[in-house]
């Protein structure tokens, strides 16, 4: 543990360092990102200002689901940027020199290439959080703990849908955007799940839990998140990480190591 | 130290039918063989050579050796372990290096690789320094780590390859193609290199290369595989003792201007050289031959060259049915 | 021209090749779209009239963006910039071909395959959720509607074909891109109408080239004939031509710039 927290480090700085290498590029990076950010937000406000509610919601309520999108999100892009390098390391069988080191592989393509540019952005988000949260009327305690708590567990799902990624890249030769369809579908999650008409709400929760990783944290804030669903959520998160792993042995067993 | 008792690979590749819904789910495989039951074993501190054409499986070895691949059927043990199950004791006492992958941080100097290398393998700090500064001192590498991967070539990034991998002495070395794509001065630095670090490491060392000057400078036994089966195991001499009977007699005629006299067997000539190939029993009556009728300056007799052998060994396999 | 038809069929035939990855494109396209049309049709729960559009014109709005999409949005021209860092370029400047020629057929076909995809997702859409869509009755707008989407197009192109270029000075090809796709995704009506703004946001987008590819095809398909359409596309001619000269002038520049160091 203590070795892989080393090299989770060492390749961290690395990752830094590579950023800095490239100014220009990075914070071009960074001025589109918080432009992205800053128009999505800024048309979420205007649009309820005029509409005050969507599905039930407030300005404020719907702000925040934006906001808890978006900081899953990016805290998933923050860790696992090296899983949208991942492709290109299986064609050209870079993954073999992975396979044969004594550390998990995921030290290595998944959590190998942190991006500190996303940490910048992330920052920022978390305190328009924590702003907008202020304005809540009834806001407990128990709801901020079951808030962050469901957080963590949509930052499972988040991991569990990155490895199911990885192994996928290993598995098909046709497809090289899985991590770009990923992206796409957690893109639904942008507004409340409940904008959704029956069965794409349920499929969305349920099957492909995008609902459960970022719509429920906000809702357990609001405290309208039943305590059953709260259960639900993470024995789908627990259910999805470990088919997640299997998928990943599975692949591993059947890698064929093409580039060679 | 490596145990290959039965060992069968098998890839599945998805063939393409015109029927998409049936490509998507009732995909169809095209299987092929790898590997068919092969066994050997290798011992400490030997050097051995997969030579083979093409997509004969050496490479697939290597890898099921490693770990990185799962075989389909047999036993194999390395150092005691499964590889597959890519424990990490075991991984720490093997070494990978391939020629045509890239196992080092492309944006950053070779020298920065080293020092994740000495994380992942728990290399201690006076270890770690002295191999390194050994390692860097054989390859003549003192400027090279230094610089950004990127802007080196071929030959200096497979130094700084070898050198990531060495840094750990393994106890195996495997070597895919370590030469392939590197000029001959390259390939002499690293053909040195291996040698000498044999020397003083004693590691157990796997090779696989296209070039045959690297299997005979370096390797003592060699295995030959072809279409996935060992053909021959054994010491490169014995190679040629068993399947190399000619000879070839290099002769430089003194008087190229004269007409040849006859002769019983056959040559070839382009003045002022005369080649024959013969069988090696047939030299007792025709050396007499030419010592009575031929004036020359010199005279040679050489064995097949290692390379002709081999092809002629893969050559048969394809004739004779199977 | 034979030889632009066997590149015409060649890339076409690319798409069934990978149909798989085709397939996948298309469904990203689809999820797109159910964002935006869930959206706005929760939003007009119960409204009839939300920012002087109707429900019936804002989700005709939303349907008619997957089709402008894939028609004016997706181009091929941004795989120029990694074959430029690459050095494969060579392979084209080096053929008795017009590289333009080739640029231009591929894009064709892609937009061909594109957008008979989504005019048959569009049908299946309107199949499953049976909104009341608009249907534009009046046949001489259709016209002005072709000339809008050709000048979406043009601008998309020669703006994409511009950004390609960088690669001849820098392999940093990919932070332009992204600006230019955000910049895109934001202001040129892929999530909503642009009319809806305030009046003051909305005129100063109007002197920016984006909203010429998405919002104003859609706009005129949506609101028929009027002095103030005919104006607009007259700015999008303006701007069309005005990429023209910048993508010729760049690839002019960027030719003596090429060094070759990708090989």
């Amino acid at each position: 543990m203590k070795k892989h927290l080393k090299i989770f480090f060492l390749l961290s700085k690395y990752s830094m360092k590579i950023t800095f290498q490239y100014p220009a590029g990075s914070i071009s990076f960074l001025i589109g990102k918080l432009l992205r950010f800053g128009t999505y937000f800024l048309f979420v406000f205007y649009l309820l200002a005029n509409t005050k509610l969507l599905v039930g919601y407030s300005m404020t309520q719907t702000l925040i689901f934006f906001l808890t999108f978006n900081i899953i999100d990016t805290l998933s892009q923050l860790l696992f940027r090296q899983v949208y390098r991942f492709r290109p390391m299986v064609v050209s069988g870079e993954l073999d020199t992975v396979l044969v080191k004594p550390h998990h592989p995921f030290v290595r393509i998944l959590l190998g290439g942190i991006d500190f540019l996303d940490l910048l952005t992330v920052v920022f988000y978390i305190g328009l959080l924590f702003f907008l949260a202020l304005q809540l009327q009834a806001l407990s305690l128990i709801n901020i703990f079951l808030y962050l708590l469901l957080m963590l567990n949509g930052l499972i799902i988040a991991t569990a849908f990155h490895i199911m990624v990885l192994a996928l890249g290993i598995l098909t030769t046709e497809v090289d955007h899985t991590i770009m369809i990923y992206r796409d579908l957690n893109r639904l999650g942008v507004f409340p799940i409940d904008i959704y008409s029956e069965p794409i709400k349920s499929i969305f929760t349920f099957v492909i839990p995008i609902g459960i990783m970022v719509t429920f944290p906000a809702k357990s804030l609001f405290g309208i998140l039943s305590l059953n669903l709260i259960f639900i959520s993470f024995a789908i998160s627990f259910g999805l990480f470990v088919f997640s792993m299997v998928m990943w042995n599975n692949a591993l067993k059947k890698y064929q190591s093409w580039g060679g | 130290m490596i145990k290959v008792n039965n060992l069968t690979k098998i890839y599945r590749t998805p063939i393409k039918t015109n029927n998409f819904l049936q490509d998507l789910f009732a995909r169809k495989y095209e299987e092929k063989k790898a590997l068919n039951n092969i066994s050997f074993e290798i011992g400490e501190d030997e050097f051995v050579g997969f030579v083979g054409p093409n997509g004969a499986g050496k490479t697939t070895t290597m890898k099921i050796l490693s770990g990185i691949l799962y075989p389909t059927s047999g036993n194999i043990e390395v150092l005691g372990f499964t590889p597959f199950e890519k424990r990490k004791e075991f991984l720490k006492q093997i070494g990978f290096v391939m020629g045509q992958k890239n196992q080092l941080l492309w944006e950053l100097p070779a020298i920065d690789s080293f020092q994740l290398a000495k994380e992942i393998y728990e290399v201690n700090d006076i270890t770690y320094k002295k191999t390194l500064n050994n390692l860097i001192e054989l390859l003549d590498a003192q400027k090279l780590v230094e610089q950004p991967l990127k802007t080196l070539s071929l030959g200096q990034r497979m130094r700084m390859e070898l050198i990531a991998s060495l840094l750990h002495q393994p106890k195996i070395l495997f070597l895919d193609e370590p030469t392939i794509g590197l000029d001959i001065f390259a390939q002499t630095t690293v053909r040195n290199f291996i040698k000498e670090y044999q020397r003083m490491y004693h590691a157990t060392i796997i090779l696989t290369s296209h070039y045959m000057q690297d299997v005979q400078k370096l390797t003592k036994r060699v295995i030959l595989i072809d279409t996935g089966k060992i053909i021959f195991d054994g010491q490169l001499g014995d190679l040629k003792e068993e399947y190399s009977d000619e000879k070839t007699i290099t002769i430089t005629l003194e008087r190229p201007e004269e007409k040849l006299p006859d002769l019983d067997f056959k040559y070839d000539y382009q003045a002022p050289l005369l080649k024959i190939n013969l069988k090696k029993e047939k030299l007792n009556t025709i050396l007499p031959e030419i010592l009575k009728k031929i004036d020359f300056s010199d005279l040679t007799i050489e064995d097949e060259p290692i390379e002709e052998i081999i092809k002629n060994i893969f050559m048969r396999k394809k004739d004779s049915p199977s | 021209m034979k030889k632009y038809w066997l590149f015409f069929k060649a890339n076409v035939d690319f798409y069934f090749v990978y149909r798989l990855s085709f397939i996948l494109w298309r469904v990203r396209n689809i999820l797109g779209f159910l964002i935006i049309y869930f959206l706005w049709s929760s939003i007009y729960s119960g409204k009839t009239v939300v920012f002087n559009y109707t429900q019936e014109q804002m989700i005709t709005y939303v349907l008619a963006i997957s089709f402008t999409n894939a028609l004016i949005i997706a181009s091929r021209t941004t795989d120029i910039a990694s074959e430029i860092v690459s050095g494969d370029i060579i392979n084209y400047l080096l053929r008795p071909v017009s590289f333009f020629s080739l640029v231009i057929t591929k894009e064709l076909a892609d937009k061909i395959v594109n957008g008979i995809a989504a005019v048959i997702e569009i049908v299946l859409l309107v199949l499953i959720f049976q909104p009341h869509i608009f249907i534009q009755q009046n046949l001489s707008v259709y016209p002005f509607v072709f000339a809008a989407l050709l000048i979406g197009a043009a601008i998309t192109f020669f703006l994409s074909l511009s950004l390609s270029f960088i690669a001849f000075w820098t392999s940093e090809v990919w932070a332009p891109r992204f600006i230019y796709f955000v910049l895109i995704s934001m202001f040129a009506g892929t999530f909503f109408p642009l009319d809806i703004l305030p009046p003051l946001l909305y005129n100063f987008l109007l002197a920016t080239p984006f909203p010429y590819l998405i919002y104003l095809p859609t706009k005129i398909y949506l609101t028929g004939i009027s002095g103030d359409n005919i104006k607009l596309l007259g700015i999008g001619i303006i701007w069309a031509v005005v990429f023209y000269f910048v993508a010729k002038k760049i690839w002019q520049k960027g030719l003596m710039e090429f060094s070759f160091y990708g090989k």
